[in-house]
């Protein structure tokens, strides 16, 4: 099928020039942006290759997809990017509520307004999983995928995480796979797999130990810093040049942990960030920080699972890995599982890194977190005596919440805390 | 004897609850048409689906929820909070939709359950996941066995299924009536009937079911309609919305609603592992939207209802900040719009005296249909 890579042109060359201003400007700071021009790239090329190309939900392995030689597009990771970038996503959320009603999640209806508009271009399949974390992910994929007639495969993920699950879920890999091998002609290339696994691996490793890094008082990673690495975990596992930026960033904050450095010059305040961001102005955390001294040490969206892929020549078990990997991935597993379940992180996770106060930054079309919202603010403040600062938003959209206002919540909660 | 049916279907607790407990019995609540009440039915306890009807005022659920969450499974946990529900044993959710499992993880939260069980239920129907939800099942035997006592035997449960299919078969018979020209039952009455399939002993159910539909013939036939509708949509637990079309001349026929059809429409088959059977029979069907990717067997359904039961419009009733219906609209308006069948979208609030904002847009809606007729 033919292909408009116009908004996608568009998008990697506004990054590219960002890109090159923060090299010529910012040296020490071009890393911010080098991860969302790679993914771009990757998009770009795979796409102008005339590879097929696959929307994937975010919350499924993108290492099987790159293993298997087709150009991966997730529009949940899109959707955070290009709402940096100003108004141009603005269109694809108003084109969507004409089919889909506003309450539904902004980053879930946005492949809709995608697909409608036709400037853009139209995946040659869907994958998606139900019900991991939410409804609205699953309910806009399956019924774009119905109305456009394009080939869709949903998994199956159930509520329970154990083993019996992740062999559940491993065993639907394998049919996806098969799906994927028929929809595109392209064959999932085993060897390949296991080489992006380790590169995975590596990325986790030292995206992990970046984590435990910033448990340190103060902490050596800025906020902006680290939400970035969380969204390129996202959107780039398994790719090399990620592997080795996240390595360069451990490294980094580690020589200034050495040092006895914070991110900046005094932390006042340690936040943990549960739910969402604010997405359409990540300046929020350089004001956060300037303004108050409050440097964002752990966000939920961070969490990811410490357990590593498995990578034997058991093709099951590698699966299986696969399976549990998605399970516990960030926002997946707190959403799809128990409310207690997500509370104790929470608390546990606010605990570890010594947080002062958590911020409930809650995307308003997010319903299993707005509907537990009351219970995780009373119980954190319970268990741990601090405060949470619960604000109603749309992390990708402006128009709903805007800067000026989050920022006057933010004012005055810190007014009655500090 | 029968039209008691439809008055007790107004208020949570009935004397058919009431006399259960009164011998002692337990009465476990259930959230979704996908629970499969068969399993607790089999251990000789009172499978009860909870549901909002008469929540009035919200303010401890919406406090706990946040006003962005479906208004129903506030209305449940308000209700619940205010102590409705004290006469449950327990509770068995399932992974329905988000709103309804967080409602029951804030109602064990709070109020506390002194039976609670989580199904993991399938959004498919593939073999694997018939496979899983079997062993899901088996797993929720188990725990009901050890809970309460009591031995659930393939004998019982299999007694179960053919007892609920009887029901089914009832129903349908029922549902039949409005077949005719002039019906002689009114929707409203129907709706209530059918909540009542959930919420007391079945076998009494359907005891009075039988005598409601040899009732129901010697009635009159309703003659003044303006229009055949059916009513698609969300948990309607609550007739006031249907009251208020019938009160304009909108004779609702059927429907494709969570408490409607989707919880009783096809009869189980009879024969083989009884548990294999129940999985099967749930996940089979495809009338909720929660089974995603079904959309064009969904829509087939309503095509043929909407020709059977002769249908001139539909009314689309979604709950507010349901993601499951909510996006079930893009669909279901294209592929409407492609049979060329009118349909109307009320965006239910769950809140006392909402019904009544619905008359101007259904009075439009009938007068287009009479339009189109003419
Ligand atoms: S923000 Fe909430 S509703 Fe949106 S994709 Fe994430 S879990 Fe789903
Ligand atoms: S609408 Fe569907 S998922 Fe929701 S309660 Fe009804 S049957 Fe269950």
């Amino acid at each position: 099928m033919d292909k408009n890579i116009d908004v996608i042109e568009n998008v990697y060359q506004t990054l590219k020039s960002i890109n090159s201003h923060m090299e010529k400007k910012y040296p020490d700071k071009k890393w911010l942006t080098d991860p969302v021009v790679k993914y771009f790239e990757l998009v770009h090329e795979g796409v102008a290759e005339g590879k097929p190309l696959l929307w994937y939900f975010f919350c499924l392995p993108p290492e099987i997809f790159r293993a298997m030689d087709v150009t991966t597009f997730s529009a949940e990771y899109a959707c955070g990017v290009m709402a940096s970038l100003g108004d141009i996503s603005l269109k694809y959320f108003d084109l969507a509520n004409v089919k889909i009603p506003d309450h539904v999640c902004t980053v879930n209806i946005f492949p809709v307004g995608l697909v409608s508009s036709g400037e853009t271009l139209t995946p040659d399949l869907f994958l998606a999983g139900a019900q991991n974390p939410c409804d609205s992910a699953i309910t806009a994929y399956s019924n774009l995928a119905y109305c456009d007639g394009i080939p869709s495969f949903f998994l199956d993920i159930p509520y329970i995480a154990n083993d019996r699950a992740y062999k559940y879920v491993g065993k639907q890999f394998e049919a996806m796979v098969a799906f994927v091998e028929e929809q595109t002609g392209q064959r999932l290339d085993m060897d390949r797999l296991r080489e992006v696994i380790r590169h995975s691996n590596k990325a986790q490793e030292y995206f992990l130990k970046l984590n435990d890094l910033r448990r340190n008082i103060p902490s050596p990673s800025s906020s902006r810093g680290l939400y970035i690495a969380g969204g390129a975990m996202m959107g780039l596992a398994g790719i090399p040049e990620f592997t080795e930026w996240i390595k360069n960033r451990y490294e980094a904050a580690k020589e200034m942990v050495e040092k006895g450095e914070g991110a900046i010059p005094e932390e006042k305040v340690r936040l943990v960030w549960i739910a969402n961001g604010v997405d359409f102005d990540l300046g929020i955390f350089e004001w956060l920080e300037n303004k108050f001294g409050a440097v964002t040490v752990a966000s939920l969206l961070n969490a990811y699972p410490s357990e590593p892929l498995c990578d034997s020549e058991d093709e099951s078990e590698i699966f299986k890995s696969l399976a549990h990997r998605i399970m516990n991935y960030p926002m997946g597993r707190h959403g799809r599982g128990s409310a207690d379940f997500y509370i104790e992180e929470c608390i546990r996770v606010a605990e570890d890194y010594k947080a002062d106060a958590v911020i409930f930054a809650g995307n308003v079309g997010c319903k299993w977190n707005w509907a537990v919202a009351q219970l995780v603010k009373n119980s954190i403040q319970d268990a741990l005596g601090i405060p949470t600062l619960a604000i109603q938003l749309d992390p990708w959209d402006p128009r709903f919440v805007s800067l000026d206002v989050i920022k006057e919540k933010f004012a005055q909660f810190f007014e009655l805390m500090l | 004897m029968a039209a008691d049916l439809s008055k007790m279907a107004d208020s949570i607790l009935n004397p058919f609850v009431e006399n259960w407990k009164k011998q002692g019995k337990p009465v476990l609540g259930f959230t979704c048409s996908y629970v499969p009440k068969e399993i607790i039915h089999a251990a000789g306890i009172l499978p009860y689906r909870i549901r909002a009807r008469g929540s009035g005022e919200r303010t401890m659920g919406d406090v706990r929820m946040s006003q962005i969450t479906c208004p129903f499974s506030r209305s449940i946990l308000e209700l619940a909070l205010k102590g409705e529900y004290n006469f449950l044993d327990g509770l068995v959710s399932m992974n329905s939709c988000e709103c309804m499992r967080r409602m029951c993880d804030n109602w064990v939260s709070e109020i506390g359950a002194d039976f609670f069980h989580f199904l993991s239920v399938p959004y498919k129907s593939s073999a694997e996941a018939v496979e899983w939800f079997r062993h899901e099942l088996d797993i929720l035997r188990e725990n009901l066995e050890k809970s309460f006592d009591v031995t659930v035997t393939d004998e019982n449960l299999r007694d179960s299924v053919n007892t609920y299919n009887k029901t089914r078969k009832l129903l349908r018979k029922l549902y039949d009536l409005r077949k005719e020209k002039n019906p002689k039952i009114s929707w409203s009455e129907i709706q209530r009937v059918v909540v009542m399939s959930s919420a007391m002993p079945i076998e009494e159910y359907n005891t009075q079911l039988e005598s409601l539909i040899d009732e129901v013939e010697s009635r009159n036939g309703i003659n003044n309609y303006r229009a055949r509708l059916m009513l698609i949509g969300t948990p309607l637990d609550n007739p006031s919305n249907s009251e208020a079309i019938e009160d304009l001349g909108g004779l609702v026929v059927t429907d494709l609603s969570c408490f409607g059809t989707i919880s009783f429409w096809d009869p189980f088959d009879s024969d083989g592992d009884p548990l294999d059977i129940i999985a099967k029979g749930y996940l089979n069907d495809s009338r909720c939207p929660r089974m995603p990717g079904r959309g064009g067997e969904r829509h087939n359904l309503i095509k043929e209802m909407a020709e059977s039961f002769d249908i001139d419009g539909i009314v689309f009733e979604r709950m507010m900040f349901c993601n499951i219906w909510g996006g079930e609209t893009m669909s279901l308006e294209k592929d409407m719009k492609e049979l060329n069948i009118p349909m109307l979208i009320i965006d239910s609030e769950y809140a006392p005296g909402s019904e009544g904002q619905i008359g101007t847009r259904v009075e439009a809606f009938l007068e287009m249909i009479e339009g189109r007729a003419k």
